[in-house]
């Protein structure tokens, strides 16, 4: 699976972790992974260890996501990121909406 | 057996070879001392039966002289003296002799006294030969463990220490550690560490450290997680290691922020997670078994997160600290260790892992260390240090041939799969291109994409402004393209090669009817969409439309 999500034991956090490349073909199930959560309870996070890839419209389904979960109210972290994927959401000023590690 | 005989009265040596001759002796004669040295050096007998009082040289003197001759080879010298005052007997043994008799002597104390010393001889002989032994074994021992410390050494010091984040004491109680401690830095900017503790101490402990620093070494630089290292290395040891061995450890990473620690804890004494204050925030217990016990198929390998804050400190040791002695049979233990930690312990520029070492040798009073002894200190804090060589690849890249790879795509090729992504495998097995190709990839993605998304399928962007809109777009996209008929996209990539490295000339040409480039917007940070070209522009030069948007050309440098 290229999306796999995974709660913490008190169920306040949601980690996401996307494996192989994020691109427009894990559209559907990236937003399955978050749709219906309460995103002032729970956490989320997006770990990016085994994604080794991410063109521009996973730049816009992480956008996508952040509106639904409550705009700039929501704290989304991404981790784990390769340079070449950090490289990515630096030029798209990601860390302005995200806070990446 | 031969024997020297000597003697300056021929009455008397022949009494002596005829006796001795009759008992299978091969028999040499003398008749002083000059000439009994002489013959000694000359024959090399097994035993001397000497005179004391003789012309030229007396028998004392004699003896000195065969004594010193033979060195660590024993030959017995036994006096036959006529003098019987406890003064001359003792001047015998003095000189060197083994033993002495006096004259007239009896025929069998004499056989008795031959077959003693040809005993102690035959001793002698033995433990000469062994002790030659032990000093072969030990120099080859000793030449042996040169190299194998050298290998050892090579294989642990790859260990990065640059960051800050760390310090450690170790102290082996023989020439090799059966504790290992490692430290690499991940690819996403974090610092992966091990600490491990192996059964028993010496060679046999620390052979396990070889395989154990491979594979963490080789992991780390793919980024791999705590899970997959912890599970790697396992089953190295358990295919490597004898039942009755394996390797207590805990495996942790901190991320590049600093705040964040995933471990894997199997068999080390609890660890600890103090403040900045001082203050015991938390232990790291052990979960697993030790790595190398368990089977791969039986392998656990769930991890604990740790949230900590900046200035906070891990603590991770091998029982060699809590177990150390103070020769009354009393431990370090625990306690004491625990109870350095208190407020205001750390202080600027004061090692605390010095401080707790310092403590411990006042407690063994400097005793034998009976087990190894590591103690490890993280900081948490955010890693630095962290970097990557780049200058031979330049080198490399001006002296590769230029080259071109031009791709037709119809549509067939286009449904199928990712063909950007086999365009940049070609590229990348080009000389000093692999490390450019994840970017290269992505400029040609959104290159593509757009040729494909708006030149060929005729998708309109607009549709990505809702997040319905946004599944709908790639809905429509996947339904077009499976009922594509024609168009074309054309992809052709130039290698030219420069000073410094060189360009990768990248141009996508879509038989579609173009747009109008010149009123292009700029992109609104709230949009989830018009992302593509941005990215083009960031990593690449000249960016160029022509031909009525059908054509893209940009300029890759490979410096960047």
């Amino acid at each position: 699976m290229a999306v796999t999500t995974s709660s913490s034991d008190d169920g306040k956090a949601l980690t996401i972790a996307i494996s192989g490349n994020f691109d427009f073909n894990v559209v559907q199930d990236f937003r399955k992974a978050y749709v219906g959560i309460d995103s002032a309870e729970i956490d989320v996070t997006i770990d990016m260890r085994e994604a080794e890839y991410m063109d521009s419209s996973a730049l816009g389904m992480l956008l996508n996501m952040k509106k639904h979960l409550g705009g700039d109210s929501a704290d989304v972290r991404i981790i784990n990121c390769r340079p070449q994927i950090k490289k990515i959401l630096d030029i798209s000023r990601f860390d302005k909406k995200f806070k990446i590690d | 057996m031969k024997v020297l005989v000597v003697d300056d009265m021929s009455a008397n040596r022949k009494l002596l070879v005829w006796m001795l001759e009759d008992e299978g002796h091969e028999v040499i004669e003398a008749e002083n001392g000059k000439q009994a040295f002489d013959s000694f050096v000359q024959e090399s007998p097994n035993l001397v039966l000497m005179d004391v009082m003789m012309p030229v040289m007396d028998g004392y003197e004699s003896a000195k002289l065969i004594k010193q001759h033979t060195g660590d080879v024993h030959v017995p010298v036994i006096f036959l003296t006529a003098l019987n005052d406890e003064e001359s007997l003792s001047r015998c043994l003095a000189s060197g002799g083994d033993d002495f008799l006096t004259k007239p002597f009896n025929e069998h104390i004499l056989q008795a006294k031959i077959s003693a010393h040809t005993r102690i001889q035959d001793l002698n002989q033995q433990i000469t030969e062994k002790n030659q032994e032990l000093l072969f074994h030990h120099l080859q021992t000793n030449r042996e463990h040169e190299i194998v410390e050298h290998v050892f050494s090579n294989a642990i010091n790859a260990s990065f220490w640059d960051s800050g984040n760390i310090e450690y004491y170790m102290s082996a109680m023989s020439a090799f550690n059966g504790d290992l401690l490692l430290s690499a830095p991940s690819p996403s900017g974090g610092l992966y560490v091990l600490l491990g503790d192996f059964t028993g101490h010496g060679l046999s402990a620390a052979i396990g450290s070889l395989p154990v620093s491979r594979a963490f070494f080789a992991m780390s630089k793919q980024g791999l997680t705590i899970g997959d290292i912890a599970e790697e290395v396992n089953s190295q040891l358990v295919q490597l290691l004898p039942d009755h061995m394996f390797c207590a450890a805990t495996l942790l990473e901190l991320n590049s922020s600093g705040d964040e620690i995933t471990l894997w804890a199997g068999g080390l004494p609890d660890g600890l997670l103090v403040s900045c204050e001082g203050e015991i925030k938390g232990m790291i217990v052990s979960q697993h078994m030790p790595l190398g016990a368990l089977e791969t198929r039986e392998f656990e390998r769930d991890v604990k997160v740790l949230r900590v804050s900046k200035g906070d400190r891990i603590f991770l040791h091998t029982d060699g600290i809590i177990e150390s002695n103070n020769g009354n049979g009393e431990m370090f233990c625990t306690e004491r260790f625990e109870g350095m930690f208190k407020k205001n312990c750390f202080s600027e520029g004061v090692s605390f892992v010095d401080k707790v070492i310092g403590r411990l040798e006042e407690f063994t009073g400097g005793g034998n260390q009976d087990d190894d002894i590591s103690l490890v200190e993280l900081l948490c804090q955010p890693v630095t240090g962290v970097t990557c060589v780049r200058d031979e690849n330049a080198t490399l890249l001006e002296d590769a041939i230029p080259w071109t790879i031009n791709i037709n795509l119809g549509p067939d090729q286009m449904r199928v799969g990712d063909p950007i992504s086999r365009v940049v495998e070609m590229m990348g097995a080009a000389v000093g291109l692999a490390e450019h190709k994840d970017y290269v990839h992505t400029v040609l993605t959104e290159m593509y994409a757009n040729s494909l998304d708006h030149g060929i399928l005729g998708l309109d962007s607009a549709l990505k402004k809702t997040e319905q809109g946004y599944q709908d777009y790639y809905q429509q996209r996947s339904v077009r393209i499976a009922e594509l008929k024609s168009g074309t996209i054309e992809i052709n990539l130039e290698f030219k090669p420069a000073k410094g490295g060189g360009d990768v000339f990248l141009k996508v040409k879509d038989s579609g009817k173009g747009f109008e480039f010149d009123n292009l917007v700029e992109v609104d940070e709230e949009d989830s969409f018009g992302r593509g070209l941005p990215l083009i522009y960031s990593l690449c030069e000249d960016v160029k439309y022509s031909d009525g948007g059908c054509t893209i050309n940009a300029r890759y440098n490979l410096r960047a």
